[in-house]
C-alpha cells in the first residue's frame, strides 16, 4: 500500500492543559489496520479516552482526486447526549487540514485562557486567544484570514454561544454552519478552544491510472441520478418540504456551490442585502449566506421570509439551527425581527433546551418530516451525524437496491455514512447517486493506494466494526424523544445489534 | 484551440486546479496551478483565474476580462496574487484534453476553435 498517495503521514496531539503540540507518525500499520478517517480516529479516542479527547480526522481519499473526496470527521464524546460522535466536515474543511500536512488531530484536556491552533506547512502553532475570544465566527474568520495573509485559510471554530457555554452551540466551518447537532460547539468552548485554523500547500503523491479512474466513476455520477441538478432546494423537494414553505428560499437564491471536488452543488447562496440576480460584486460586506446544512433549513422552515436573517444570525452566533428552530417554535416566535433577538438572547445567556421547555432534540434532527421507523432507529443507534438526511435523496429506496424492511433501510444509511466517514466522501454524495456505490468508493481507495486489500468487504467489514464499537461508547444509550418509544423500535434495534456481531 | 471558461457554469469545486497541477508537477495539490479560483465567499463572488502565456483571464460572472502583465486590477487579494508566480496554461500539450477540462464536472472549461 503506498500511503504517500493518501496521506502526509502525520499527526498533532494538542495538550490544553500543557499549552504543547506533539508531532506523530500516522503509520503504515495503523492505516492497514483501520483504512482512515472515522476508524483511525475511533483508535485515537479510546488511546486517549481519559483526556476526553475530540480528534479531528481526514479519510483516505479527502483532497485526492476520487469524486466528492472533500469531508473529514471529528470524533468525541457529545456532551449533550453522553455518546460518541461522528460528524463529517464537508466544505473545504477537511482538505486543508491535510494539505496542512496533519491527517489527524487529537486535541486533549482544557486550557485555562482561550487558546487557537494555527496549522500550516506541517507547523503547529498554539496561540493566546484573548484578541478573538467573544468576537462571533464571521468576525474570526476575517481576523484570521486576514492575520494569515490568505482567504484560503478554513477554520473550524466557535462563536460567542459556545464560549458561553450555551449547550445548543455548534462548531462553525469557516464562516458557516456544519452538521453538528451534538453541542460539539459547546465542547470546544469548554475547552477554550477559540478555532482551528488551516492553510496548506502539501501534496500527495498519484498513483498511475488514478486520474482516470476518477473521471471516470465522476462521468457516470453525473450522468446519473443527479443529472442537470443542484442546490439545497432539489434536496428539500426531495426531502418533501412543503412548496409553501420552500418558496421564500427559493426567492433569495444567488448561486450554488460545491464542497471540494463534489459533482453536486449542495450549498446554497441567499442573498438578503442583495438582489438574488446580482452577478457584480456587491459592495456591502455580508449581503447574505451561505446554507450547508439542509437540516437547519427544515427546522427553521416556518419563518419563511425571516429565515435568511434568522440563519445568518444563527451561523455568526456559532449555534445549532436544528435547536433554535425548536426554541423558537415552542415560543411562537414567527417574525424575523422576533426571531433574531431571541437567537441573539439565546447565545448570550448560554441557553440551553431544557431551560427553555423545548422538546428535547439533542442529536436529533428533523428528518424526514413523518419520521418512519427506519428514521427513529438511525438516531436510537446515535454513531453519526444527524443532520444528514436519514434516507436517498438521488431516488427512492429501490433505487438503491434497499427493500422496505426499516433494519435494512437503518444499515444501509449506517454503512453508507460509515464508509464516507472512513474514506473521506461526502455523505450528501453517496445519499444522492446510486451509481457511486460501496463498491466503487473501495476500487477508488484500491486504486489511489495500491491496496489490493482494499476491496469492498473490506470497507464493509471495518465500516460495521465502526458502527458496533462506536454505539458501545458513551455514558448511556441512544436517545430518543420519549414519544418515540414503541416495541417496533425496541426490536429493530436488537435485529441491528446481532447483524453486527455477526 | 482555446480555453474558454464559462464561469456561471462554475460551482467553485477547485478540482480543475488540481488537474492542472497534476500536469505540471504529477502530484495532487494546487500550489502549481495554472488556474485559480477567486473567491470574495461572504459576498457570494467567484470565478476562475487562468495564467496564460502573455495576459491573465478573469472569468469573472458578469463576464470575462483580460489583464496584461503589471495592470492592476480591483478586487485583488492577497490570495489572487499567487497566480502571477505560476506556470501558464500550455493547453496540457501532448494530451488529447486538458485534464482541468476532463475533471471539470459542469462543462465549465472548454475548448473551442480560437
Amino acid at each position: 500500500m503506498d500511503i504517500e498517495n493518501a496521506y502526509m503521514g502525520r499527526m498533532l496531539v494538542v495538550d490544553l492543559n500543557e499549552g504543547t503540540c506533539e508531532e506523530e507518525e500516522l503509520t503504515e500499520e495503523m492505516v492497514n489496520e483501520h483504512i482512515g478517517g472515522a476508524s483511525i480516529n475511533l483508535a485515537l479516542y479510546k488511546q486517549h479516552v481519559d483526556r476526553n479527547p475530540i480528534v479531528f480526522g481526514t479519510g483516505l481519499l479527502t483532497g485526492t482526486f476520487a469524486p466528492s473526496s472533500c469531508a473529514g470527521v471529528v470524533t468525541g464524546k457529545s456532551p449533550v447526549t453522553g455518546r460518541v460522535c461522528h460528524l463529517p466536515l464537508t466544505w473545504l474543511t477537511a482538505v486543508e487540514l491535510k494539505y496542512s500536512g496533519f491527517d489527524f488531530l487529537v486535541v486533549l484536556g482544557e486550557s485555562e485562557k482561550p487558546v487557537r491552533l494555527w496549522l500550516h506547512d506541517e507547523l503547529a502553532e498554539l496561540a493566546d486567544a484573548q484578541d478573538v475570544w467573544g468576537k462571533n465566527v464571521w468576525e474570526v474568520t476575517d481576523k484570521l484570514r486576514f492575520e494569515h495573509g490568505d482567504d484560503y485559510v478554513q477554520l473550524i471554530g466557535i462563536g460567542p454561544a459556545g464560549e458561553k457555554g450555551c449547550k445548543i452551540a455548534q462548531l462553525s466551518e469557516s464562516a458557516w454552519g456544519s452538521r453538528d447537532v451534538f453541542g460539539m460547539g459547546f465542547a470546544m468552548g469548554s475547552r477554550k478552544l477559540k478555532a482551528i485554523a488551516m492553510r496548506g500547500l502539501g501534496s500527495l503523491e498519484v498513483a498511475d491510472g488514478f486520474l482516470d479512474a476518477c473521471v471516470q466513476t465522476r462521468q457516470e455520477i453525473t450522468k446519473g441520478a443527479i443529472f442537470e441538478k443542484q442546490g439545497l432546494v432539489a434536496l428539500l423537494e426531495a426531502l418533501g418540504l412543503e412548496a409553501s414553505e420552500l418558496e421564500a428560499f427559493k426567492q433569495r437564491v444567488h448561486r450554488n456551490t460545491a464542497s471540494f471536488n463534489c459533482a453536486y452543488a449542495a450549498n446554497t447562496f441567499l442573498m438578503i442585502d442583495e438582489p438574488p440576480d446580482l452577478l457584480q460584486e456587491s459592495k456591502k460586506d455580508e449581503p447574505g449566506l451561505l446554507v450547508t446544512d439542509p437540516a437547519g433549513v427544515i427546522s427553521l422552515a416556518f419563518l419563511k421570509e425571516g429565515l435568511p436573517a434568522a440563519l445568518r444570525e444563527i451561523n455568526r452566533l456559532g449555534l445549532d439551527p436544528v435547536a433554535c428552530g425548536a426554541v423558537l417554535r415552542k415560543e411562537g416566535l414567527a417574525e424575523a425581527d422576533q426571531a433574531v433577538r431571541r437567537i441573539q438572547a439565546l447565545a448570550s445567556e448560554g441557553a440551553d433546551l431544557e431551560s427553555v421547555g423545548a422538546e428535547n432534540v439533542y442529536g436529533i434532527a428533523p428528518w424526514p418530516l413523518s419520521e418512519p421507523l427506519e428514521a427513529r432507529l438511525i438516531q436510537a443507534v446515535s454513531v453519526f451525524s444527524h443532520a444528514v438526511p436519514l434516507r436517498p435523496l438521488g431516488g427512492e429506496w429501490t433505487d438503491f437496491s434497499v427493500g422496505d424492511d426499516p433494519a435494512e433501510r437503518a444499515q444501509w444509511w449506517l454503512d453508507r455514512m460509515a464508509a464516507c466517514s472512513i474514506l473521506g466522501i461526502d455523505p450528501i454524495a453517496v445519499l444522492l447517486s446510486p451509481e457511486f456505490s460501496l463498491a466503487k468508493m473501495a476500487q477508488l481507495g484500491a486504486k489511489a493506494t495500491d491496496w489490493d486489500e482494499l476491496t469492498e468487504e473490506a470497507l464493509l467489514k471495518q465500516s460495521r466494526r465502526l458502527i458496533k464499537e462506536t454505539h458501545s461508547l458513551g455514558d448511556q444509550e441512544g436517545t430518543v424523544p420519549s414519544s418515540w418509544a414503541s416495541a417496533d423500535l425496541d426490536g429493530a434495534l436488537e435485529k441491528l445489534r446481532q447483524g453486527w456481531e455477526g | 484551440m482555446e480555453l474558454v471558461v464559462e464561469s456561471l457554469k462554475c460551482i467553485g469545486c477547485r478540482v480543475c486546479e488540481y488537474a492542472c497541477n497534476y500536469h505540471h508537477d504529477t502530484d495532487c495539490s494546487a500550489i502549481g496551478s495554472s488556474l485559480m479560483l477567486h473567491r470574495a465567499e461572504k459576498r457570494d463572488y467567484f470565478g476562475m483565474m487562468v495564467k496564460r502565456e502573455k495576459d491573465l483571464l478573469l472569468a469573472r460572472p458578469e463576464g470575462p476580462e483580460i489583464v496584461a502583465p503589471g495592470e492592476q486590477v480591483e478586487g485583488a487579494g492577497a490570495s489572487s496574487k499567487p497566480i502571477l508566480m505560476r506556470a501558464p496554461c500550455d493547453l496540457c500539450e501532448d494530451e488529447d484534453e486538458p485534464f482541468c477540462v476532463r475533471a471539470c464536472p459542469t462543462g465549465c472549461l472548454s475548448m473551442v476553435e480560437s
